[in-house]
């Protein structure tokens, strides 16, 4: 036994309820799901707390519409968050534990800083009317600013638990849970690549407010063109922030994305020219009459460009956990009692949901 | 011990209750007061009452910034935190009931979409079709409690679970209906105390009077029904658990004292300010209340999470992540070579500073801390090194409830040095009942738990001091031997024979 494996905790003597494949499936699902409401969140509280510095009318507008959607927005982003940290406990807790206990104040602090900021979004929602200008800016910029440190804490998070390596070294000089993971050579643009990402998605998004805000004509085209220019500015400076990421990485894992790991490598490709075909969709979408099914395709251009990103990301995650643990050998069954019920009940609740905001979507206007 | 052990400078325990507390006081009222928004939407729209509507929808503004901000952060950070403080037994519970959750996270969906609907839909939707998305809200909140339930309580009392590992043997457990239906009854208690709560803002005097006397029947009624479906928990828990509130671990024993004061206290208080003086019903009375019913709260689920002591999930995991069936091999082969988190210097070493206090770190450290409440040093002041020595191979045996040290003698020798670190001066005693709390009274209780008196009423005080108190360790392996000097020995003989003669005349 070779002293870096010594730190990994046994594997769990309960075999796993569902083969490996599904469980990655709805991690990866499930994080899509969190990814995009996430991103439009914390990229559309930058965007918006921007627009505080434009006096027009559009980014006024912008800015009241923004703050009445956040809020749920966040609530979405919680609520989505939930199913693939589960998911990613029950595949990966022997990494997962040990790095957060590592980090135990940090990340225990992301509770009380997603808290701090929610509030403050609900504050800057409901007391619209009432609060100045200047306690706006500051108010919704304070969010912004929790929300990217809470992302800042998952980035080391994320990377500390693939790097056993370092475990020992962290925990044993002080085991009170009081550092980061900052000497990580990918941490600096792996967050900087979640920060543009989320920038890039929240302008798309902007789009998309335009696309289905159907009272103020002036405001829609606006909203769209606003939001193809930003989308493709963050997207470029994307490619340039994943390129150095990718240098970052340690050459192995860098090579599977350049020729060694056929679907690594395919991955980014498409994810690289279905963006650009995103951006171009979108720009042309800014200056037509009718931009919907432009839109609309650009959208489906960049989800997949997304599912393709978090893909990529579970790729290299298992290179760095390979050596240590075989996924493909972790005992497990299928526990139909409950996969099943899960997924009926899933479906339901999809329809219920479905119904619920078909409602909602057409009731009457406030008196 | 397959873990990292987070040293955070205070009693894990503590950190584990208040989060838990807050989460789950915040999410059972959401749940009752589901049930409480719909039935008295209903009851507004019947009698075309529309103050009642107006403070409807004020309550449920309130609530959506408590349950689905507060509620869901905090039923979050309950996971960051046992992840942080027992790893090991989370991830036993995740691997048995990761659908269990996936299931409960579906109705969380429901839950959140339709309150937030719920509530930014007043007057503009259909009477009827706002009423169905309360209900929805409602149903999908408690289904989240029927999941979330059985785990909780598969953790106390995981039943056919041990022998077959089977998801409903241990969902469905000895517990599961019990605790569901007192959960409900008290969920709904909750609701009625934050009616009160913001019925006491109201302005208009005989308004005020209404829903406070309305809120004030619901609570009574509730509070009845919860204290009813405590008295079926109590019956079905196994004897060992019983016995542990009964006195065989003090911290539970006091919490059960809490839990019939805070639940007198509310119903009294609470009948006294909403139905017999309702014009009582003012802010700081209700908040009040409101304390009450989180002392109430906190007191239960104090003592639900100490029954379960020394266990993660009972008779399977420790708390501090070790295996009972382990053990064995533990104190064979020695917890230095099978602990994941200790390091290498601990290992070559040898020196109490490392060694001894990783090993205390692996082992204990999930419950006591160095400084602040649950502190070893407070309960070994002034102790003996022998006395140390033979108490770490008995930990079982004690009233705390501990896990078994494990280990070889060589380890559990290193951690006394270590802990000799905290004891300071060799105690001298000035009464036998000091003598007895110090020396016995970690095991024995005087007329509960392990009685004292009828194992030594039998014997003079001289036979106590000659021939009992020396001899203990050989008259039952479980007592360590009694190194407290001769002195101290005299003053413990007197006052065991004097407890036994005041016992006597009390018969
Ligand atoms: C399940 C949690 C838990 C664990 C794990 C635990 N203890 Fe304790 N320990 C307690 C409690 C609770 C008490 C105090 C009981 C009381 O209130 O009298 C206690 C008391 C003690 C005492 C004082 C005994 C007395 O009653 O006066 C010693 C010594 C002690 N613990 C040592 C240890 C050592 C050494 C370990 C690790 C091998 C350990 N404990 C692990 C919970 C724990
Ligand atoms: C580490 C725990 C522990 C401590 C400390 C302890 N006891 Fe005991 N004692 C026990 C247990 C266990 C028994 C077995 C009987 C039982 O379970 O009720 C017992 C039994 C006894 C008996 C009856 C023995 C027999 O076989 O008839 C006497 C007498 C007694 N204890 C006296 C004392 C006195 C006096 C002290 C304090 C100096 C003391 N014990 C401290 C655990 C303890």
């Amino acid at each position: 036994m070779n002293s870096i494996i010594h730190y990994i905790p046994d594997l769990d003597p309960i075999p796993l309820p569902a083969p490996v494949w599904l469980l990655k499936f709805l991690l990866l699902l499930g994080f899509v799901l969190h990814l995009i409401p996430m991103n439009i969140m914390l990229g559309g509280l930058i965007l918006t707390g921007i627009s505080y510095y434009r006096k027009s009318d559009f980014h006024t507008g912008l800015v009241r519409r923004m703050s009445k959607m956040i809020p749920v927005v966040v609530a979405l982003t919680i609520t989505m968050g939930i199913a693939p940290l589960l998911f990613l406990q029950v595949l990966y807790g022997q990494y997962f534990y040990s790095s957060s206990i590592i980090l135990a104040f940090p990340w225990l602090s992301v509770i009380i800083l997603v808290m701090a900021a929610y509030y403050l979004v609900y504050i800057h929602s409901f007391r619209y009317k009432k609060l100045s200008h200047s306690s706006k800016t500051a108010i919704g910029w304070t969010a912004a600013i929790l929300f990217a440190i809470v992302g800042f804490i998952y980035s080391n998070e994320m990377t500390l638990m693939l790097t056993p390596e370092k475990w020992g070294a962290k925990y044993f000089p002080d085991p009170s849970g009081l550092t980061l993971n900052l000497g990580e050579p990918t941490l600096f643009f792996r967050y900087l690549h979640f920060l543009v990402g989320a920038l890039a998605v929240a302008a798309f998004f902007i789009a998309c407010v335009g696309l289905s805000d159907k009272r103020e004509k002036w405001f829609s085209s606006k909203a769209i063109k606003y939001g193809a220019g930003w989308f493709t500015r963050f997207t470029l400076v994307q490619y340039l922030v994943g390129i150095l990421w990718l240098i970052a990485l340690p050459a192995d894992k860098m090579m599977l994305f350049m020729g060694k790991d056929i679907a690594g490598t395919v991955l980014l490709f498409l994810g690289i020219i279905l963006s650009l075909g995103a951006i171009m969709m979108l720009n042309k979408a800014s200056q037509s009459e009718s931009p919907k099914t432009l839109v609309f395709s650009s959208g489906i251009a960049l989800l997949a460009t997304l599912i393709f990103m978090a893909i990529m990301r579970d790729i290299l995650r298992n290179a760095y956990i390979a050596p240590h643990t075989a996924m493909e050998n972790i005992p497990s069954f299928f526990q139909a009692s409950t996969i099943i019920p899960f997924i009926v009940l899933l479906l339901v609740a999809l329809g219920i949901i479905y119904w619920m905001m078909r409602k909602f979507l057409t009731m009457k206007a406030k008196t | 011990m397959n873990f990292p052990v987070w040293d955070l400078g205070i009693a894990p325990g503590l950190l584990i209750a208040i989060v838990a507390t807050l989460h789950v006081f915040v999410s059972h009222f959401a749940i009752g007061t589901g049930l409480f928004l719909v039935l008295t939407e209903r009851k507004a729209y019947r009698d075309d009452d529309k103050d009642l509507l107006a403070f409807l929808k004020r309550h449920s503004l309130i609530f959506i910034l408590f349950s689905v901000v507060f509620g869901a952060i905090t039923g979050v950070g309950i996971w960051f935190v046992i992840g942080l403080i027992n790893p090991s037994a989370t991830s036993s519970l995740i691997h048995a009931f990761v659908f269990g959750w996936a299931i409960e996270w579906v109705f969380f969906i429901v839950e959140i979409i339709a309150g937030l609907i719920y509530y930014y839909s007043w007057e503009r939707l259909e009477r009827r079709t706002h009423l169905i998305i309360g209900w929805i809200y409602f149903v999908s909140a408690w289904l989240s409690l029927v999941v979330i339930n059985g785990i909780v309580t598969f953790m106390l009392t995981p039943g056919g679970w041990l022998e077959n590992q089977n998801f409903w043997s241990g969902f469905f457990n000895p517990t599961y209906f019990p605790s569901l239906v007192s959960r409900t009854f008290l969920s709904l208690a909750l609701a009625g105390i934050y009616a009160l709560l913001t019925a006491s803002f109201q302005e208009k005097r005989e308004f005020r009077l209404k829903i406070t006397r309305y809120a004030g029947k619901w609570v009574i009624i509730n509070l009845l029904l919860f204290g009813l479906s405590l008295l079926w928990y109590w019956k079905v828990f196994p004897d060992r658990i019983i016995e542990a509130a009964q006195g065989a671990i003090p911290i539970t024993q006091s919490m059960v004292g809490w839990v019939y004061i805070f639940f007198l206290a509310l119903i009294l208080v609470t009948l006294t300010v909403s139905i017999l003086l309702p014009r009582l019903n003012r802010a700081p009375v209700a908040i009040l209340v409101m304390l009450l019913s989180l002392g109430l709260f906190g007191a239960t689920e104090w003592v639900r999470e100490s029954l379960r002591k020394p266990y993660g999930i009972y008779n399977y995991i420790y708390i501090n992540g070790i295996f009972p069936d382990q053990i064995p091999e533990i104190n064979r082969n020695g917890v230095l070579l099978w602990a994941n988190w200790v390091s290498e210097e601990a290992k070559s070493v040898r020196s109490p500073d490392t060694t001894g206090y990783e090993i205390f770190r692996t082992e204990c450290m999930n419950c006591h801390s160095l400084s602040g409440y649950m502190n070893v040093g407070r309960y070994i002041e002034g102790w003996d090194q022998q006395y140390l020595y033979e108490t770490l191979g008995r930990l079982d045996v004690l009233r705390g409830r501990m896990p078994p040290f494990a280990g070889t003698d060589e380890e559990r020798y290193h951690v006394v040095s270590y802990l000799t670190g905290f004891t300071g001066e060799p105690r001298d005693y000035d009464t036998g009942k000091e003598v007895y709390d110090d020396r016995c009274g970690n095991c024995h209780t005087i007329g509960r738990y392990r009685d004292i008196i009828p194992v030594t009423s039998d014997f003079s005080q001289s036979e106590l001091k000659e021939e009992i108190i020396p001899m203990l360790h050989e008259m039952n392996e479980d007592m360590p031997p009694f190194t407290a000097g001769e002195e101290a020995a005299e003053k413990l003989a007197k006052y065991l024979s004097e407890l036994s003669d005041t016992e006597g005349q009390d018969e």
